[in-house]
């Protein structure tokens, strides 16, 4: 036997240390004992084989003479006393002791070591030097770097276990050169995770500059969202935003709690989860304690709050989100560059915005409803919500405009349309007159003159004028173009493809060449290509010189077929202001459209025919269109060839023949277009296209009593388009009438039948105090609503133009709000959106700018640039954002700013951002000066202050290396579990330096030295040092602190343990026994339920156990975790809860998940959570022997083994020695032969002579476990079918059944056995060692101490870190001998 | 013969007594083959291999009778047919001191040193051959040794025996049992990554310094305890500065410079046989691009919980299988034998001079008792190969009732063919004369 005690116990006798109670008046009748009992028996029965010469065991117990021989090596002793008691010895076959005999033995040998046991009781023991072992490692590695994802021990060896069965003994921790270099490997990929700050260094989940840069970005945003909403459209970088609903809401909500003082906004805030310090700001505006001055906003929203319940939150909330709108503008953060060091641009992402201003313009687009005949537009001043002193608008010259008439005061408005409404009855009465007229006059070879044809058909000329004009008779009226004027000298870079038009868009372009480029668009050879632009047509018309008709051929191809929504054709006739439609169409994708050629078109010369691109459904994007028109008459044309050699020589442009001004390149509206088709299929559409002169004469008449009558339900709709056409008083047979009245007409004709439209000229002109001002303005006094009637057909298409200001004599501090639209307006009080209207310098101005700015103080539209990477630009300078000053202003303490201000500070640090930042802007100044010039303005500035910001950088991280290898001594610190010693700190310091020596980077000798540390024996043992001499003396708090934490967390002290090791506050066993009950507590006793727990019941890393027959139980693999999990719970509630130890047996109470639950048949337990359940006995659960893990790992791997199940309980439960097993035992057959079951296949095996003896003990306790399964399912039947019997008999005749009964007679019989099985267990686990002699005083204090406290764990935990075995450690020369 | 290059307290180690410091500095090492004068690198060298399995085999299956040729196999060793003639069936051999323990881990920890084996909480066996040569022969090679296994190790005490006995046959100390590399890309790294990195040496001296302090404040124990350690350390310091230095190796060139094969795959594989195939084959590997001399690889633990559903069989573990003679026991045994047979056909396949590398191997193969039933006073042995032209083949020995039978005898017959004599071994002072 080479076991500690023979050892020890000479050592001790050696050196004489020990001050032996043996030699007490106990120790003489022991001695006694000795001579008289134990000798005698000995020399009877045990000397014949145990003597010198036969040795038989290794064992000659001759040679214990005295007492003090025995004493001298106390585990043969226990060795004796194992073997009697297991009744191995004397060999059966050899004379036996008698009871009295065996007994007297027995008990003799027992006193002496328990005397033995009671003199060294509390010797520290032999713990040899402990290697961390992989779980500890990892556990380490994971407190030392906050890092739980690393996992540096996954390719270690695996672990062995010594002493009491646990990893963590020194003598099976192991060391070789291949682990060495694991150990130097993992500790430099642990180095490689540190990522190095300004002021130290932190560990990150990752490894890679990129990740600590996101993780950096990952932590402001968080910081952030903490305090704003993210909403809004995020491309639009909104974000940020202030979630003012929760606030209004809990200040209305509480307001009388508040109010009252019952409750502060501290409180409320902290039950809210909102910031206090806003909460406090909001309430302190809501409720000011003090008057304030008068503020306009606020005062509003004051009024408001008090009269809001608090369901009104999201209103109030709303308005404020409306003047936010109003008051903040927010910028692309890509021309912000002052930050940077710009001149120019914006100043922030955020800027204020005063609607504040001195004029009002109003620009009101009339378009009159269809089933309506008048449009009514409503003039109102408000008087901005603060009364209406001064508050004297003028609104200046309100008038309606159309391009291409002369403009019409409002104030005239009422005459002129009485006017014209007299003219009409004029017009229509003589319409047959006039068409018969104009028929006369469209006669070809017709020669006429305007009086005299008029004179012949007694027409008032004015009129026929009108209606010739109208009908495109005569060439007095050529359609005004809007012709290209801007010259494109290069397009695409191709200084052969030139054209008219914008830069953008619209244009015309001609290739000149025979080279097909892309421009982006396809450019063919000699090709013509236009492009609208969204609002805008590209047109090209031809003139004609000729007369007679002529064939049109056009081709239209969108050239630019990879993307854009294609475009529109026309191809049109204009003659005069009539516009006639040949044909439309849309092009996309490609292919080309041949436009259905247009036969004999009779053509006058000055007509022009259009080809009119438009963008289609005002998309623009890449509209480029390719397009060819051919005409064939007399003559022949064709646009490509004639203008695309010199597009530019002008436009318009000649034809081929040398015909000027024949191809016209224009624009215009893609609505609204001017002229005026004639509807066709209506009666005057028959009457032009009729040659038939009675025909004619008599379509005229009918088109007079089209217009005379007037629509009814029967008229055709070409007809009522016709009579609507021609009645409207914008029209265009009144084109003369309305040219000649003009502005300041006076009414000739008297009343009128019908509305009275506009206003009364009276109003004009004067104040509402009547003076005198310019005639054709409206003077009102606000609070004023000015409602004006307008006849729809005249104003149709016009805009509404006047300029409201205040007047400049009396209403100098007044302050309104204006508004001119076409549905009734509400100013009664301050609106969002609507400027305030002031005289400038005013101190009224003054006064409301005063307002939006406390408005503004308070509500900034968004608290902080929540996106930090700016996302609104294709091209941005600017790699990080930061725009949080409101956040800081309203909510943010000191220490909160200090934090925002030092992860502002990682992320650029750890980014390199001003480096990063400076080859941006070299690179970015390149490609933008290059393009344009002009923007060398803007980048130019930056240049010098971005390279001293590199700069700055640079010399910076060079300053920050001290600070870094200064936190790399203190994780050295941390690792080392203890201070540093001077000559440590240095030597890692030399080490740093000459790593820098060795030209290596300041991180990639700072990562060395942390590696360094990492593979140093102080971190991978725990190294105790011991004082000199043999006697046992405590160790120190550092040594305690860390036994203290790898005994409950399998991993180094916190920070507590370490101060109190700091301040020799540990080494007081009462701080020590509250520390462990501290620690008890945490989260991390998870590890002591595995090392320990786990590891006692044999199922250590059970979640990887690979042991079954993926045949048999093909759900085992998919549950062995969550088997596992339960166990780890078990234990960790054990401990956490300070659980009396038998309930590890008792427990009515398990830790299940869906899966688990499923397993076990317990009902009502669903999803992937993990839960206490109670009442679990009821199922055949709770406490270890329910447990698949337990159940399954004491199996096979397709049948159950009541033999393994049986050993197990025996030795790892009850801590019962069993003999080796005999030789020969018969060999098992393969599998359970038909009909019998597995328990008896173990009958049959056990009943074999050689084998029962052990049997009989071992195989109940396992046959009473039979109602569970190889992967611990319960069960009636076994696998062959046949029904489970879970009786069991003991050897002594105890009989009980199933998991109950052994449970009742664990708890019972066995109580005793089985908490001193776990006390033993745990104390060895506790040491890191195998329990010895001296520790029987110890576990038996334990037992009895807590016997009338329940047992709980938390005590026994106490009593054993108090042990002096637990504090102490052996002298430096406590002696050992081999 | 030049054992007296060894310092003699190096000598001591290999005996099991351990003397802390200065370690091995009188050691040549690889690199400076000429000098250490083991032999001149004229021919090809003499390698070995041990492999195990646990639990023994069929107990009606284990076999051979006749010579050469001629020679009849019972069925587990069908797998060598090929090989009869290069086959020495040893029967008859044990070790005392696993008689004396209990079950499984006290027949095993030391079946390669016949040192008495410590129960209880302490740990204790006897440096084993594989290692004493390792610490000797193997010097003159860039890895000194290769111990490989297939299953994991069971981190538990059996029997009052710390079950990292069953799961160690090879000892670098008589406290230290060799930690297995159980992953192939890491064993076949270390035979071949040689990238040292910057900054290694200084690390390694810092800490060597470091445990040199330490080992004057602690005691005893634990500075045999840090000895692991600072060896440790010491062997990779010596790797790194021996790193791409190539020795001057008169004459005698190995066959393959490079490894040949690619590297496996990370982490270990799931399926037993591919796991022990790339073993094999890492095994040949070191042997052939002579970067070690001296591989031990455990197929499995003994007290093994490894299932063959290779094999079709997986409704029992390997030692609860081992409690039976059936047909799939059987089958299991030869699977094992398999994998010797594999590899003899390897280094059989590769020429070195006029002999093959098999001839110029050792290899054996053994298991911890004889049958499932823990008995171990008899063990099944067989060596295969020539060792370099000193094993005659195609014998049967038989040690039955013989005196002299222990297996430290064979040991030190074996260590003979590496000219690694010595006067005892173990329990034994006598060589297996037949051998």
């Amino acid at each position: 036997m080479n076991s500690n005690w023979p050892r020890t116990f000479s050592a001790l006798a050696l050196v004489g240390i020990t001050t032996c109670s043996i030699h007490g008046a106990a120790a003489r009748s022991l001695a006694t004992q000795f001579t008289e009992e134990i000798q005698p028996v000995l020399k009877q029965f045990c000397f014949e084989c145990h003597n010198p010469e036969k040795h038989k065991g290794d064992l000659d117990l001759t040679r214990f003479a005295s007492l003090e021989a025995m004493l001298k090596e106390p585990t043969v002793w226990e060795g004796v006393i194992e073997q009697l008691h297991l009744g191995e010895m004397p060999p059966k076959d050899e004379p036996q002791p008698s009871a009295v005999e065996r007994g007297r033995l027995f008990e003799g040998v027992s006193a002496a070591l328990d005397e033995a046991a009671r003199a060294h009781a509390g010797d520290p023991g032999a713990v040899v030097l402990r290697r961390l072992n992989n779980a500890e490692y990892t556990y380490t590695i994971r407190d030392l770097t906050g890092v739980n994802s690393l996992e540096p021990a996954r390719e270690f060896p695996s672990d062995s276990a010594a002493g009491e069965g646990f990893m963590n003994t020194g003598n099976a921790l192991v060391m070789s050169p291949a682990l060495l270099t694991k150990y130097l490997d993992a500790g430099k990929e642990i180095a490689s995770h540190a990522v190095l700050l300004p002021e130290g260094l932190r560990f990150s989940a990752h490894n890679s500059e990129r990740d600590w840069t996101d993780d950096s970005l990952a932590q402001i945003r968080e910081f952030y969202r903490k305090f704003v909403v993210d909403g809004g459209d995020a491309a639009a970088n909104q974000g940020g935003r202030l979630p003012l609903e929760r606030y209004l809401g809990a200040t209305l909500t509480e307001r009388t709690a508040l109010s009252n003082g019952t409750k502060s906004t501290a409180v409320l805030a902290r039950e809210l989860g909102l910031n206090a310090r806003y909460l406090a700001t909001l309430w302190e505006v809501l409720n000011p304690q003090k008057t304030q001055p008068a503020s306009l906003l606020l005062d509003e929203l004051r009024l408001r709050w008090q009269q809001a319940r608090p369901e009104d939150a999201p209103a109030l909330a709303a308005t404020v989100a409306q003047w936010q709108q109003a008051l903040w503008k927010f910028n692309s953060i890509g021309h912000i560059r002052r930050h940077l060091g710009g001149t120019d641009g914006p100043l922030a992402w955020m800027e204020p915005v005063s609607p504040v201003t001195t004029k009002w313009d109003v620009r009101l687009k009339l378009n009159p409803p269809t089933n309506s005949n008048e449009v009514v537009v409503y003039l109102a001043a408000g008087d901005a919500g603060d009364g209406s002193a001064q508050d004297y608008v003028v609104w200046q010259q309100p008038q309606l405009v159309v391009p291409g008439r002369p403009n019409l005061l409002l104030r005239d408005v009422r005459t002129f349309a009485r006017e014209l409404a007299v003219r009409r009855e004029q017009i229509f009465a003589s319409t047959s007159r006039s068409l018969d007229a104009a028929a006369e006059a469209s006669t070809p070879s017709a020669s006429w003159d305007l009086a005299a044809l008029a004179r012949r058909h007694e027409v008032d000329p004015e009129i026929l004028g009108a209606w010739l004009d109208y009908l495109g008779i005569g060439s007095t009226a050529q359609p005004q173009l809007d012709y290209f004027t801007g010259r494109v000298e290069k397009s695409g870079e191709y200084d052969f493809i030139r054209g008219w038009g914008s830069p953008e868009t619209p244009l015309l372009i001609a290739n000149s060449t025979a080279q097909a480029v892309r421009v982006p668009g396809n450019m063919k050879p000699h090709a013509v290509a236009v492009h609208p632009s969204s609002t805008l047509n590209a047109c090209i018309g031809w003139r004609s010189p000729i007369s007679g008709p002529v064939r049109v051929e056009a081709t239209v191809t969108h050239a630019h077929p990879e993307c854009g929504n294609g475009v529109t054709w026309t191809l049109e006739l204009r003659r005069g202001a009539l516009r006639q439609r040949l044909a439309a169409g849309v092009s996309q994708g490609g292919s080309p459209v041949s436009v259905p050629p247009v036969e004999s078109l009779a053509v006058q010369p000055g007509d022009l025919v259009s080809l009119i691109i438009g963008p289609r459904d005002g998309n623009h994007s890449c509209d480029l269109t390719d397009v060819e028109l051919r005409l064939k008459g007399a003559q022949e044309w064709n646009l490509n060839a004639e203008v695309s050699p010199d597009i530019l020589a002008g436009n318009p442009h000649a034809d081929g023949q040398g015909n000027p001004g024949v191809w016209h390149f224009y624009t215009e509206p893609v609505s609204g277009a001017t002229g005026t088709l004639i509807p066709a299929g209506s009666l005057l559409a028959h009457w032009q296209s009729t040659s038939d002169s009675a025909e004619k004469t008599r379509f005229a008449a009918e088109v007079q009593s089209l217009l005379t009558t007037g629509v009814t339900a029967s008229t055709p709709a070409a007809d009522a388009q016709l009579h609507r056409q021609l009645a409207a008083l914008g029209g265009p047979l009144f084109a003369g009438a309305r040219n000649r009245l003009g502005n300041g007409v006076q009414s000739k004709t008297g009343s009128a039948p019908g509305p009275e439209w506009g206003l009364d000229p009276q109003l004009f002109g004067r104040s509402p105090g009547g003076t005198a001002a310019d005639p054709a303005d409206l003077l009102v006094s606000a609070p004023s609503l000015v409602e004006i009637r307008l006849p729809a057909d005249l104003v149709a298409g016009c805009e509404f133009v006047t300029t409201g200001v205040l007047d400049p004599a009396r209403g100098v501090e007044g302050s309104v709000q204006l508004l001119a639209q076409t549905t009734r307006p509400n100013l009664s009080q301050l609106q969002p959106g609507i400027p305030v209207l002031t005289a400038a310098e005013s101190t009224a101005q003054h006064r409301v700018e005063t307002a939006f700015e406390d408005f503004r103080q308070l509500f900034p539209a968004a608290l902080c640039y929540t996106k930090i990477v700016p996302v609104d630009e294709a091209v941005t300078l600017t790699l990080y954002y930061r725009e949080d000053q409101h956040l800081q202003r309203l909510f943010l303490d000191p220490a909160e700013i200090a934090q925002l201000n030092r992860l502002w500070d990682e992320l650029f640090f750890l980014s390199r951002e001003p480096v990063l930042l400076q080859s941006a802007f070299e690179q970015i100044y390149e490609y933008a000066t290059q393009d344009r010039p002009d923007m060398v303005k803007s980048f130019g500035p930056m240049r010098e202050p971005i390279q001293r910001r590199a700069t700055a950088f640079r010399q910076r991280e060079i300053e920050a290396e001290p600070s870094q290898l200064s936190a790399a001594l203190r994780f050295a610190e941390r690792a080392f579990r203890r201070p540093l010693t001077p000559a440590e700190s240095q030597e890692l310091r030399a080490l740093y330096g000459q790593l820098r020596t060795e030209e290596l980077p300041h991180t990639e000798a700072l990562r060395l030295t942390l590696a360094r540390v990492l593979v140093a024996p102080a971190f991978l043992y725990r190294i105790e040092q011991p004082a000199p001499g043999p006697k046992a003396t405590p160790v120190n708090d550092w040594e305690l602190a860390t036994r203290l934490s790898y005994f409950l967390w399998s991993s180094t002290p916190d920070e507590e343990l370490l101060q109190l090791a700091e301040s020799s506050r540990l080494r007081d066993p009462d701080v020590l026994a509250g520390q462990a009950r501290r620690m008890l507590q945490d989260s991390r006793v998870r590890r002591l339920a595995e090392e320990f727990g786990c590891a006692w019941l044999h199922i250590h890393d059970f979640a990887t156990l690979d042991e079954k027959s993926e045949r048999h139980f093909p759900t085992f693999a998919g549950l062995r975790e969550s088997m596992y999990e339960e166990s780890i719970r078990s234990f960790t509630d054990f401990f956490q809860n300070n659980r009396p130890v038998p309930s590890l047996l008792e427990a009515d109470y398990t830790f299940l998940n869906g899966a688990l639950a499923e397993h076990y048949g317990i009902p009502g337990i669903t999803g992937t959570d993990w839960r206490r359940v109670d009442g679990v006995k009821a199922y055949g659960r709770g406490g270890i022997l329910g447990q698949a893990t337990t159940l399954a790992k004491q199996s096979g791997a397709s049948r159950t083994s009541p033999i393994l199940r049986g050993n197990w309980l025996c030795e790892t439960l009850l801590g019962e020695k069993l003999p080796r097993p005999p030789k020969g035992v018969p060999v098992l057959p393969e599998l359970p032969p038909q009909g019998l079951t597995e328990r008896q296949l173990t009958e049959q095996h056990s009943g074999s002579p050689k084998c029962a003896g052990c049997h009989v003990r071992i195989d109940p306790y396992g046959f009473s476990l039979e109602a569970y399964d190889a992967i611990g399912r319960r069960r009636s039947i076994d696998a062959a079918g046949l029904p489970i019997d879970p009786r069991a008999k003991l050897a002594d005749g105890t009989e009980f059944a199933g998991l109950d009964g052994l449970r009742d007679y664990l708890l019972t019989t066995r109580r005793d056995a089985f908490l001193h099985q776990f006390y033993r267990k745990l104390l060895g686990y506790s040491l890191g060692r195998g329990v010895q002699l001296s520790d029987k005083p110890l576990i038996q204090e334990i037992q009895q101490k807590l016997a009338g406290r329940d047992q709980r764990i938390a005590d026994a935990i106490e009593l054993i870190v108090r042990s002096p075995q637990f504090r102490e450690v052996r002298g430096r020369d406590f002696v050992t001998s081999n | 013969m030049n054992t007296h290059y060894f310092s003699r307290r190096t000598f001591l180690r290999g005996l099991g007594v351990t003397m802390a410091l200065p370690w091995m500095e009188s050691h040549t090492v690889w690199g400076d083959v000429s000098s250490a004068g083991l032999k001149l690198a004229s021919e090809a060298p003499i390698r070995m291999a041990v492999l195990f399995s646990g639990n023994g085999f069929h107990s009606k299956e284990w076999w051979a009778q006749g010579e050469g040729k001629q020679m009849k196999l019972g069925s587990v060793l069908e797998p060598l047919t090929d090989f009869r003639e290069k086959l020495l069936f040893i029967r008859g051999l044990y070790n005392a001191e696993a008689l004396k323990g209990n079950i499984h881990s006290s027949q095993t920890g030391n079946l390669l040193s016949g040192a008495p084996l410590a129960s209880g909480g302490e740990i204790r066996s006897g440096t084993s051959v594989d290692q004493l040569l390792a610490q000797r022969y193997g010097r003159s090679t860039k890895v000194p040794s290769l111990v490989l296994g297939c299953e994991k190790s069971n981190p538990s005490v059996h029997k009052n025996y710390s079950m990292l006995y069953s799961s160690h046959i090879s000892w670098t100390s008589p406290t230290t049992p060799t930690p297995l590399e159980l992953y192939p890309a890491l064993a076949f790294d270390r035979l071949f990554k040689d990238d040292v990195s910057r900054g290694d040496k200084s690390i390694l001296d810092a800490v060597l310094s470091d445990a040199k302090d330490f080992r004057r404040q602690i005691s005893a124990n634990d500075q045999r305890k840090l000895d692991e350690y600072l060896d440790s350390v010491r062997e990779v310091e010596q790797r790194i500065e021996q790193a791409g230095q190539k020795g001057e190796l008169q004459g005698w060139r190995p066959t393959l410079s490079a490894p040949n094969i690619p590297r496996p795959p990370n982490g270990i594989p799931q399926d037993i046989a591919e796991h022990m195939r790339l073993m094999s084959d890492i095994l040949v590997l070191g042997f052939q691009t002579d970067t070690t001399r001296l591989t031990t690889l455990k197929l499995n633990n003994d007290h093994s919980s490894l299932r063959f559903p290779n094999l079709g069989v997986d409704y029992m573990i390997h030692h609860l299988l081992s409690h039976s003679d059936t047909a799939d026991w059987l089958k299991v045994n030869q699977f094992f034998i398999q994998q010797l047979a594999y590899i003899a056909r390897k280094l059989e396949a590769i020429q070195e001079g006029e002999r093959t590398l098999l001839d110029n191997t050792m290899l054996m193969y053994c298991s911890s008792m004889m049958t499932g039933n823990h008995n171990n006073d008899q063990l099944p042995v067989l060596l295969l190969g020539g060792g370099g032209g000193h094993i005659q083949g195609g014998r049967i020995l038989d040690y039955t009732g013989k005196p002299n039978r222990q297996m430290c005898s064979l040991y030190l017959s074996m260590m003979d063919k590496c000219e690694i004599r010595l006067d005892r071994f173990g329990d034994s002072t006598e060589r297996l004369a037949e051998v």
